[in-house]
């Protein structure tokens, strides 16, 4: 039974290649001579690459490395695309279907990925950041599509032709499932180039790809990362080309608090031992270790650590002071036949002011079924309120909501235009508003300055 | 295993040395104790107030990182239950009391003229209702079990997860065996298989040169073989005689070597390891087996084999006159996996005597069954080989 056809196979997220000669071996990217095992080796994200060179090359090849046929995938119903989706999805057919897609929120990026499975006919694989959005996947495809759409992760382990999950159980599962899938899309790509999750689009031999995202551009580069594991950006079109006709018009009103005295005094006195311990030793945060850097030197000395107890102190003043608590009070009540999301920094907040409140919360703690439970009822307008940190920063479709407060939150642009995000999906009559609030004279004032540097802020208020 | 920031090493020229704690010392030996006892006694009672009580004893410890450690160790021993009924039905019902009446407030409402419109709906006070609103997060669950373990156990575990806290920073492990009891390799190279490594073995008549990696490792993949590399080690103890190199790269630390061997005093928790359990078919098919040509060994070396592949052979035999070796290896109805691995490189393998043995019901697959009628070193068997299908196999090599 021994041939010396030359033969793919999968190996644990990587492909073996057997009976190849060395010659043309070479010329293939990505592909290494592996002396353990005396057989060439690469990323099985290879696989499209190596498969072609090979069919080009006129050479007989035995395929075991993909586990996947062509499936009939027919849409439900007729899909009739905007424009925007309809030049989107072209532009990637054009690429090979490979590549990447940014929109704006509520742009329709999950219906440009149905289409894209219904183009290109293969098992997929679609990969989210959160439990909400594999939920919502898994609503959507299920609109679409007349199979059972697979679901794996959020305590459900079902594997089917298509199958929606999280990037934390890709993560895990790859090397197991890295040959069953022909198409891979991942869902806010901007996650991929996280060290934990790159195996994902590595060890899958997927040779069709699709990013989408509102947000591609990282300030570590990571987008380089995202092309070169799922291809090029194809489409890229910003939330002002989109507001009016396909968004809803919105506002921003940015809402500066002032702490009370106690607050401010302590604020003043911990920001001033903080400060003081940085200059001291010279700790940049200019520098992307910066960070690190500034915990490891508190650790060694116990001035150091006074110093980090009081980065802590007064930075929780400002993401919760008692006057945020009022603003936040004053603003609920202007809206209180309209459907609001509070957005905090930390989850220990949203807590306490469900406590104070008695708002109901979504945060990672937050079961699916008591997820599902609170956005059908939110949707429903049964609740005006929801609480929330960071879960449903990105891609969760809530388009009833037309509020967003942001109460806390970091200096980072794609958080805040994800944030702004959630509440643009379009309704007729609809109007949105963003509040930001913050602590005045505080360095929350420069964090709030930071995360506005994006087109969507500009002329806003 | 132990977070980073509780690994306790020593960094000297370019080698990584794990402080390991005095199984001796009586203070440590003591904080050991009072940590499982506390568990042990505080079955029922939530997460959080285990913690506190935790942090309460770690933060009077003057060795804070160690006793930390040990803390962490213990609490991984903890199975925490699940939460008390109605807690969300509960919680639900609350949001959609305090909706209707958010609803209904005025412009001026103060937050306390709203929480007591909420008061007059409720059967409790608010300060009760407030304590049991999210009775159900992980911090408020309760114990259920501690599995629990002898002072020394816990100090034993401590040290080892020294060691495998900094093997999770490593590329591979680099493995000599001298003079093993071939039962444990073969255990060792069933772990590895379990733990989805790679090995490199070579071997010369009393050392055992096993390098340990995974297969992604010299394609500057992102996958990380650091936590299976650690869990490969957990059993490495288990050895007389071992070494163990490892490069290590802490994040912001210089690449340092790590070397471990059996003086090191480590010890595995994996107690069954090294007791080479043999079947009981097996034996009867050692104790029957009688052949003038044949002698027959039920605890081989293992294999290795071409493309990673580890073979851990359930027979061998030795023919008195030629000296030629057959290898015997069984699939049963249960290898349906391992069975599909070994028949897919099974065309690299062959260049030794190695016969394979398939329960009939993993034949019902027709790619398998299409593998068996053109191979004749494979053969099939119901439930297990008997004596006479043996010998037939044997036959074929005489």
């Amino acid at each position: 039974m021994s041939s010396k056809v030359p033969t793919i196979k999968y190996d644990r997220g990587t492909l073996l290649l057997t009976n190849i000669d060395d010659e043309f071996a070479n010329t293939l990217h990505g592909v290494q001579f592996d002396d353990r095992i005396n057989a060439y080796r690469a990323q099985a994200r290879h696989y499209r690459d190596i498969v072609m060179a090979l069919h080009q090359s006129g050479r007989q090849y035995m395929d075991k490395a993909k586990d996947f046929s062509p499936v009939r995938l027919s849409l439900k119903k007729n899909i009739s695309p905007f424009p925007h989706q309809k030049e989107a999805l072209s532009k990637w057919e054009e690429n090979g279907k490979r590549g990447i897609i940014e929109l704006p929120t509520g742009a329709g990026k999950t219906v440009l990925s149905v289409l894209a499975i219904a183009s290109v006919q293969r098992p997929t694989l679609v990969v989210v950041p959160t439990i909400d959005l594999l939920l919502q996947w898994e609503r959507v495809l299920s609109d679409h599509f007349n199979i059972d759409i697979g679901v794996y992760g959020g305590g459900r382990h079902e594997k089917a032709t298509i199958t929606v999950t999280t990037y934390d159980s890709a993560a895990h599962n790859a090397e197991f499932w890295g040959r069953n899938f022909g198409f891979l899309i991942c869902d806010e790509c901007h996650h991929l180039p996280a060290t934990a999750y790159q195996f994902i689009a590595e060890a899958l031999v997927a040779p069709f790809r699709l990013g989408v995202t509102a947000t591609l551009e990282r300030n570590d580069g990571g987008e380089f990362v995202c092309e070169e594991l799922l291809g090029s950006l194809n489409f890229s079109l910003p939330i002002d080309a989109l507001e009016g006709k396909y968004l809803a018009p919105y506002e921003v009103r940015r809402v500066p608090v002032e702490l009370t005295a106690k607050e401010r005094e302590e604020y003043d006195s911990s920001r001033k031992t903080y400060l003081n311990f940085l200059r001291s030793t010279g700790v940049s945060f200019n520098r992307p270790d910066g960070w690190a850097n500034f915990i490891m030197i508190c650790q060694r000395s116990a001035e150091g650590k006074r110093a980090l107890e009081a980065y802590r102190t007064q930075r929780k003043i400002a993401f919760s002071s008692k006057s945020k608590t009022d603003a936040l009070w004053n603003i609920l009540k202007s809206h209180r036949n309209d459907r609001v999301i509070v957005f905090t920094e930390d989850n220990e907040t949203v807590y306490r002011l469900s406590h104070q409140l008695f708002f109901p919360v979504i945060t990672h703690h937050t079961k699916v079924k008591e997820r599902k439970h609170l956005l059908s009822l939110f949707a429903k307008g049964e609740l005006p309120v929801l609480l929330t940190s960071k879960v449903l920063n990105e891609g969760v479709d809530v388009p009833d909501a037309n509020v967003g407060v942001v109460l806390s939150g970091s200096g980072s642009v794609r958080e805040h235009v994800q944030r702004l995000g959630r509440i643009l999906r379009k309704r007729p009559g609809k109007e949105a508003i963003l509040y930001e609030v913050y602590a005045a004279e505080s360095s929350e004032m420069n964090t709030s300055e930071r995360r506005r540097q994006h087109r969507a802020y500009y002329g806003k208020e | 295993m132990l977070n980073r920031d509780l690994l306790m090493f020593r960094l000297n020229k370019g080698r990584i040395k794990p402080s390991f704690v005095d199984l001796q010392n009586r203070s440590l030996h003591n904080l050991a104790r009072d940590l499982i006892q506390l568990c042990d006694k505080n079955i029922g009672q939530s997460r959080q107030y285990i913690e506190e009580l935790i942090e309460e004893k770690t933060s009077r410890s003057r060795r804070k990182k160690i006793s930390k450690g040990l803390a962490k160790l213990v609490l991984d021993r903890c199975e925490f239950g699940e939460p008390k009924p109605n807690v969300l039905e509960n919680r639900l019902e609350l949001f959609s009391q305090s909706a209707k009446i958010f609803r209904k407030v005025k412009v001026d409402d103060s937050i306390e003229e709203y929480r007591l419109r909420i008061q007059e709906h409720l059967s409790q006070s608010l300060d009760s209702v407030e304590e049991g609103l999210f009775a159900d997060l992980k911090s408020r669950r309760s114990l259920k079990e501690f599995k629990g373990m002898s002072p020394e156990e816990l100090l034993h575990r401590y040290n080892l997860a020294q060691v495998q806290g900094l093997i999770l920073y490593a590329e591979r492990v680099e493995l000599t065996i001298e003079e093993p009891d071939i039962v444990k390799v073969r255990n060792l190279l069933r772990w590895l298989r379990f733990c989805r490594l790679v090995a490199n073995i070579s071997k010369s008549e009393v050392t055992w040169k096993i390098t340990v990696d995974g297969p992604g490792s010299i394609l500057s993949m992102q996958k990380k073989y650091g936590l299976q590399l650690a869990q490969f080690f957990a059993v490495v103890p288990n050895l007389e005689k071992y070494h163990v190199e490892a490069v290590v790269r802490l994040p912001r630390k210089p690449v340092a070597s790590l070397s471990i061997d059996s003086t090191s005093g480590l010890c595995s928790h994996h107690k069954n390891f090294g007791r080479g359990h043999v079947p009981e078919e097996i034996s009867v098919i050692a104790e029957k087996f009688e052949s003038s040509l044949w002698e027959l060994s039920t605890q081989p070396e293992p294999l290795s084999l071409m493309y990673d592949q580890i073979c851990v052979p359930d027979f061998r035999f030795i023919h008195s006159d030629t000296g030629e070796v057959v290898f015997i290896e069984l699939f049963h109805r249960w290898h349906r996996s391992a069975l599909t691995k070994r028949l897919d490189m099974f065309d690299s393998v062959t260049e030794q005597n190695l016969v394979l043995g398939l329960d009939k019901a993993l034949v019902s697959d027709s790619h398998v069954a299409d593998i068996v009628e053109k191979n004749d070193q494979i053969f099939v068997f119901n439930s297990f080989p008997s004596l006479s299908k043996l010998a037939k196999v044997l036959k074929g090599f005489e």
